[in-house]
């Protein structure tokens, strides 16, 4: 397929933009530090951008020079979905598959990055790897979940069963950590992490519980949306991402709901060798001594630099991490 | 917004021992802010059908139907200027009050004012995502009850700082419960009630009330129709009836599903305040909600429609969230917080469908309470499904209570 939005489609979206109210100048949103959530100004500069300047269609031809596909899979429960993935197809036999697969409030558009960059250092004849950046269920332009059974995060996650390289994971303290000492890196990291559960969870409470609402809300306007979603982009990353790159990957629907209650340990253990690269700016950052004990964990990488989204914020970084982890695992 | 009048109307007649000049006010929006309205309710998305927004049980939030209809009823048939006329039908007033950190706030707040001299002051305190519109039905009844000689009180509703019809809270500091209580009593003293002058609050306006009493010697009682609060650890489950420990199990259950809203307010109010400004349509969804979770019978679909459209109007949702940063669930919260321990004569009325019923030995950890009432009809928005009950609820609490203050 070819990414191409409709331009009556561009044309609402900017007319509904322009109609949209911006909230006022209060105490909460005048703040520099951003304590409380987006701050005014950044809102009212994105919005101007937005109708003004952004030119999706640019975009849209940059995503466009790396092959977009759409194909049916049938889930174990049967439910057949229209699943979207763009990437890099080698013609060497002896390539490795790597599955990419983005979060929330993220995207496939990710992943962009690492693919430039694969694409210049490579020829499909060279290329050591298949590289597939799906969009998940209900995410981009793959098809939604169904609407008459809840859809949990298991179903998804069929697609994944080999090697894992995460430089995301949520794990609470372990009863009983690892040897490895604790590093002064790793204890900032605690704290963010500390602040992230105590303050940071608001908008995953909301999405866990009243995604319908919710939904709503962030659907009515493309500026609620921004507001959103945009304040993850600057509040997870290192260095603050452009207006340009967070109204890009804004592609984002709801229905997949967070599970409820939190899993176990036991639960979240990693059979399968995996490996973890620690970003400092992760919202959750965990130490190496905890990565021990919730899996088979052969591979650690540490960094001074990046966050949350690490793919598009620090793209050699990221790549280099995994090819190291792929060249030592596969 | 709105215009002045000179004649002092029936139950608008100020005490001449007020030290205030409460300006009247008749609300009237522009046609242009309808108009603005109007439009973005024509260009404003709705949700694609969902898993979560079919469930007609409404257990992930409000349903895809319930916008659609509401929209529908929104552009057509609802008509805010029946709404404009019946906040008119009783007098309204803005006074400027100046707060505890010396900022003058603009301060609206509706009345039945006696003009008997005995007449015992009330201040009615509204919450989130309410209004001074919940006390409307009440006021109406007083008015068919009672002439302006013969009212027994004076009922003064006004709009919290932020919401509604009055300003907003300083641009450069934070405002907290103890500011709002300070608000308040400068205004129930300006009046002429320095005297003395009773409480009655729910949602924000009861957490509101606390420092109120604790704070505020012209505030000398008070009647809550909301206790909202953990689990304290000093009531032995045991000490509770079985309906009770099924209220308590609730309770924390309300905690640990439905506070999603409250948390990222609490957190995040800049954010969320953008996100619901934008659109009626995101309004509607956020604040719609709770008037159907938290109600014994939903209201009607206008009665909703209108509280949405005083916040959408009033372009007022981002200044209405600040309370929630400063009512934590953890200690000192509100309810918990010894300062504000209620040692004044303190009534509770317990509704059959609040947000989560309180058993009555977890709201004896508040306060010294000297009137209780369980009723078995009405929600969360009690002046609004129940005037009549909260009104005879007030009446009685105030013959129980005023002689001895």
């Amino acid at each position: 397929m070819r990414i191409d939005v409709p331009d009556e489609a561009i044309a609402e979206l900017r007319t509904l933009l322009k109609a949209s109210r911006v909230a006022p100048l209060t105490y909460e949103n005048s703040r520099e530090d951003r304590k409380y959530g987006i701050a005014h100004k950044w809102i009212l500069d994105a919005k101007e951008h937005w109708e003004t300047s952004f030119d999706w269609k640019k975009h849209e031809a940059q995503l466009n020079q790396f092959p977009q596909f759409k194909v049916p899979i049938t889930s174990d429960a049967g439910d057949v979905y229209d699943i979207h993935f763009t990437g890099l197809f080698s013609q060497n036999q002896k390539a490795i598959p790597l599955i990419f697969v983005h979060g929330w409030p993220g995207s496939f558009i990710e992943f962009i990055a690492i693919l430039k960059l694969l694409s210049t250092r490579y020829t499909p004849a060279t290329l050591p790897y298949h590289v597939v950046v799906p969009s998940l269920p209900g995410y981009g332009f793959s098809s939604p979940p169904p609407l008459d059974r809840d859809f949990k995060l298991e179903e998804v996650a069929k697609m994944k069963s080999r090697p894992v390289h995460l430089n995301f994971f949520n794990l609470p303290k372990p009863r009983h950590v690892g040897a490895t000492p604790i590093t002064d890196l790793e204890k900032v990291g605690r704290d963010r992490a500390d602040e992230f559960h105590t303050t940071g969870q608001g908008y995953s409470t909301e999405h866990g519980t009243r995604p319908s609402t919710l939904g709503f809300v962030l659907h009515s306007s493309p500026l609620a949306l921004l507001a959103w979603v945009g304040e993850k982009f600057l509040e997870w990353s290192d260095v603050d991402l452009s207006i340009d790159d967070i109204l890009v990957d804004r592609y984002v629907t709801l229905s997949l709901r967070f599970e409820e209650p939190a899993p176990t340990l036991k639960q979240l253990y990693v059979e399968k060798p995996y490996g973890y690269s620690y970003f400092p700016y992760e919202i959750t950052p965990i130490p190496k001594a905890w990565a021990e004990v919730a899996g088979n964990l052969v591979f650690w990488r540490t960094h001074t630099a990046g966050g949350h989204f690490a793919a598009m914020e620090v793209p050699e970084v990221l790549l280099q991490d995994v090819e190291e982890f792929v060249t030592q695992v596969w | 917004m709105g215009s002045t009048i000179e004649t002092p109307r029936p139950f608008g007649t100020v005490p001449t021992s007020a030290t205030l000049r409460p300006t009247p006010l008749l609300v009237r929006f522009d046609e242009s802010a309808l108009d603005e309205l109007n439009t973005l309710l024509k260009y404003s998305r709705i949700a694609p059908e969902t898993y979560e927004n079919r469930q007609s049980d409404g257990r992930y939030g409000v349903t895809r139907e319930w916008v659609l209809r509401m929209k529908q009823r929104w552009e057509g048939g609802f008509d805010w200027r029946d709404t404009e006329k019946r906040i008119n039908d009783v007098p309204n007033y803005k006074v400027p009050i100046t707060a505890r950190s010396g900022h003058v706030l603009d301060i609206h707040f509706a009345a039945l004012l006696s003009e008997n001299p005995t007449a015992i002051p009330i201040i009615l305190l509204h919450g989130w995502p309410g209004s001074f519109l919940e006390f409307l039905p009440m006021l109406n009844l007083l008015t068919t009850r009672y002439t302006p000689s013969t009212l027994p009180y004076h009922f003064i509703v006004p709009s919290h700082p932020g919401y509604g019809l009055s300003g907003p809270p300083p641009l450069d500091g934070d405002f907290n419960l103890e500011d709002m209580a300070y608000i308040h009593d400068a205004l129930m003293r300006g009046l002429g009630f320095e005297g003395g002058y009773v409480v009655q609050g729910g949602d924000i306006g009861s957490h509101v009330s606390r420092p109120l009493l604790a704070n505020h010697a012209s505030c000398k009682a008070g009647l809550l129709n909301f206790i909202h609060m953990p689990e304290p650890t000093s009531v032995p489950r045991s000490a509770l009836t079985q309906k009770e420990n099924e209220n308590a199990d609730r309770a924390n259950e309300w905690f640990a599903t439905a506070s999603g809203y409250a948390l990222e307010q609490a957190t995040r109010p800049s954010t969320i305040g953008f996100a619901l400004s934008a659109s009626p349509i995101a309004l509607l969804a956020w604040i719609g909600e709770k008037f159907i979770d938290w109600t014994d019978d939903t209201p009607s679909d206008d009665t909703i429609l209108e509280h949405v459209s005083l916040y959408w109007l009033t372009n007022t949702i981002a200044t209405t969230v600040y309370p929630y940063r400063h009512t934590p669930k953890d200690s000192p919260g509100v309810q918990n917080n010894p300062a504000w321990f209620i040692r004044k004569p303190f009534g509770f009325v317990s509704f059959p469908k609040e947000l989560s019923v309180t058993p009555k030995a977890w709201a004896d950890t508040t306060g010294d309470i000297v009137f209780f009432r369980e009723h078995d009809k009405g929600g969360h928005f009690a002046a609004l499904e129940q005037p009549e009950v909260l009104l005879k609820d007030i009446e009685d609490f105030v013959a129980q209570v005023w002689d001895r203050t």
